[in-house]
């Protein structure tokens, strides 16, 4: 049987993926070993496994290093490549929201008439969200630690993905919009999509299955 | 602008082009050989419109919209087009120039189109295709032919592991009726399916009244016979009408030959507006587009006749860079055949050199002959760089040219060139 390939974000996001996946039957038990290489073959499930940067999973689908890809709506939206979302996977929930300095006047800051400086991860989405309200931005692109840029006098607000809200609160900043809500999405390769379809099917119908139980549970 | 600023626009192509170098351009032109050769035998004939046309005549019935041109301006100051898509202009052709001839009419075409394209780094804005436009015939037989044509195209290509697959949309707008969705829902569907955004897909029909029809639709995989039980109770005059033609076509690809390269895709959505039935994309692996697309598109002809008379016609155009792309990913795309002969002249025989070269070219041999004054390791260099098969010293009191000491393979079979 030919290798169908799974790119998986790693990092923070591995482990609900790996239970997700061990619930729906298509995990390797190599996958939990300590040691794990970055690429992962299990022949008795027709399977390789690749092991991305989360950022980079929907690169590696694109280009067809992988049939198929598990990764965040958030970096879907920032990326925009060019696959097929098949399904959402219901976890790795957060949102995408626009903050700014707790006590300053959200109306000023999200108002029309001024200029805004924007620090952000997600430069893309920010200057879209910003574009679509007519509202002229300057998008401050980062790598990292986004959270700080208002206290330094780097940007006025920051654009960011938000779990609980307590790394927001501890730089003393609150959500002032929500661009998006975000889940963990399966994609798909376009050409394999069509080309290993009944392989595909039975991949998206097994993880369909376990992602309906789970939101069935309380 | 900084005269630095200056030297590098120069140095460069714009957004959206490329440059053809040696053995890319061969490639391009191979490939478009193969394909026209192919339509010819199948009594496609070629025609060529010209580059730009006028804006109206470029967005007529749908087929691209006015922002998606590259315009200008004549010295009328009427706006002109780039040709953004061949099928309008081909469609052109047949309605007014050709509208005297027997139909129906059967025409192929190849060239670059040209898009604007905002979205992403990298996209080509000039897209060179080749491809077929069937006019006057309605129906699943005329369907047929060119959904086995794109299959035998894709193969003629030299693509392996290819898959066309055929949907239709009068299918999907009768279900998007049966299902009762409002106008709004109906065009987030459509942009959701034609990206294969089935989340957002999911996210929308949920809230229709037709909701499991929907999904249905987007979770069938099967044949048209397994799709006309399915969905055949419907009692819907689009959905009766498509399920017809999809049996009719998919019972003709077997005597085609090519029904195992051929699957259903009841949600399959092309972006251009001016398809009304038979839909098809062609997919090949290693390239995550489609490779080729096309459709039926009865209005279409109807926007150019002058009488707005309807005329039905059916057709597909291959995306030439993209086939290029699955072929190299394949590991064979074409190779440019070598340079067969050098001839390097001793000083005074330059006459001969020149004179055995014309014999040789005449024999369809690629021939250099050595101008300039080389050192050896100079001529062993270019020799290595451009891969020459034979090197030859032409003495100052030789006659006529012999043969080459080393036998050369004739050029492959089934190239033909169109210039």
């Amino acid at each position: 049987m030919e290798l169908l390939t799974l790119a998986l974000p790693k990092g923070r996001p591995l482990a609900p993926t790996v239970a997700l996946l061990e619930r729906a039957g298509l995990a390797s038990p190599r996958l939990r070993e300590a040691e794990r290489s970055l690429v992962t073959v299990d022949p008795d499930l027709g399977l390789r496994y690749v092991l991305a940067r989360p950022a980079d999973v929907p690169t590696y689908v694109e280009h067809g290093a992988a049939d198929l890809g598990i990764v965040g709506k958030d970096v879907l939206l920032e990326a925009r490549p060019l696959v097929y979302e098949l399904l959402d996977l219901g976890y790795l929930r957060c949102r995408l929201v626009v903050a700014g300095p707790a006590g300053a006047d959200p109306d000023r800051l999200l108002g029309s008439g001024v200029h805004r400086r924007v620090a952000t991860k997600f430069p893309r989405v920010a200057e879209a969200y910003f574009r679509s309200r007519g509202l002229p931005v300057e998008v401050i692109p980062l790598a990292g630690s986004v959270e700080v840029a208002p206290q330094v006098g780097l940007a006025d607000l920051i654009v960011d993905i938000v779990e609980t809200g307590r790394t927001l609160r501890e730089n003393g900043l609150v959500p002032l919009a929500t661009i998006a809500e975000s889940t963990a999405r399966l994609i798909a390769n376009r050409a394999s999509y069509r080309l290993k379809g009944d392989r595909l099917a039975a991949i998206v119908q097994a993880l369909r299955e376990v992602t309906r139980h789970a939101a069935a549970a309380p | 602008m900084t005269g630095d600023g200056q030297v590098r626009l120069r140095q460069q192509v714009p957004e959206g082009v490329r440059d053809r170098l040696p053995g890319e351009g061969y490639r391009l032109r191979e490939v478009t050989d193969r394909l026209l050769e192919l339509f010819r035998r199948w009594g496609y004939r070629e025609v060529v419109t010209p580059a730009f046309e006028f804006l109206e005549a470029a967005v007529a019935g749908e087929a691209s919209r006015p922002e998606d041109c590259y315009r200008f301006f004549d010295r009328r100051g009427r706006t002109l087009a780039l040709r953004p898509d061949m099928t309008a202009a081909v469609a052109r052709l047949a309605a007014t120039r050709l509208a005297g001839e027997p139909l129906p009419l059967r025409l192929s075409y190849w060239g670059p189109v040209f898009r604007r394209r905002e979205e992403r780094a990298g996209a080509l804005h000039e897209i060179w295709q080749a491809g077929v436009e069937q006019v006057g015939l309605a129906g699943g037989s005329a369907d047929a032919e060119l959904v086995a044509l794109a299959c035998e195209a894709l193969a003629e290509a030299g693509l392996e592991g290819f898959q066309v697959s055929v949907g239709h949309v009068a299918f999907l707008e009768g279900v998007l009726e049966e299902a009762g969705v409002t106008p709004a829902q109906g065009a987030a569907i459509r942009e959701a399916l034609a990206a294969r955004d089935l989340v957002a897909f999911e996210a929308v029909a949920r809230e229709a009244p037709g909701a499991e029809l929907l999904l249905a639709v987007a979770e069938f995989r099967g044949s048209a016979q397994e799709a006309a039980a399915r969905f055949g109770h419907l009692a819907n005059p689009r959905i009766a009408r498509a399920l017809g033609e999809l049996q009719a076509v998919f019972a003709l690809l077997e005597a085609y030959g090519v029904a195992e390269r051929v699957s259903l895709d009841l949600a399959l959505v092309r972006s251009f507006g001016y398809y009304t039935g038979v839909v098809f994309e062609g997919y090949a692996p290693g390239v995550g587009a489609p490779v080729l697309g096309g459709g039926r598109y009865d209005g279409l002809l109807a926007a150019f006749a002058g009488d707005g008379r309807p005329l039905p016609a059916v057709g597909f155009a291959v995306d030439l860079d993209r086939v290029l792309t699955a072929l190299g990913r394949q590991g064979q795309p074409p190779a440019e055949p070598a340079l067969d002969l050098l001839l390097v002249p001793e000083p005074g025989a330059e006459g001969q050199a020149l004179a055995q070269a014309r014999e040789f070219r005449r024999a369809g041999l690629a021939v250099e002959v050595e101008l300039e004054r080389r050192t050896p390791e100079e001529r062993a260099a270019y020799v290595k760089a451009r891969q020459v098969r034979e090197v030859r010293t032409v003495a100052a009191d030789s006659r006529g040219c012999g043969q080459p000491a080393r036998r050369i393979p004739p050029r492959p079979p089934g190239v033909v060139s169109i210039h």
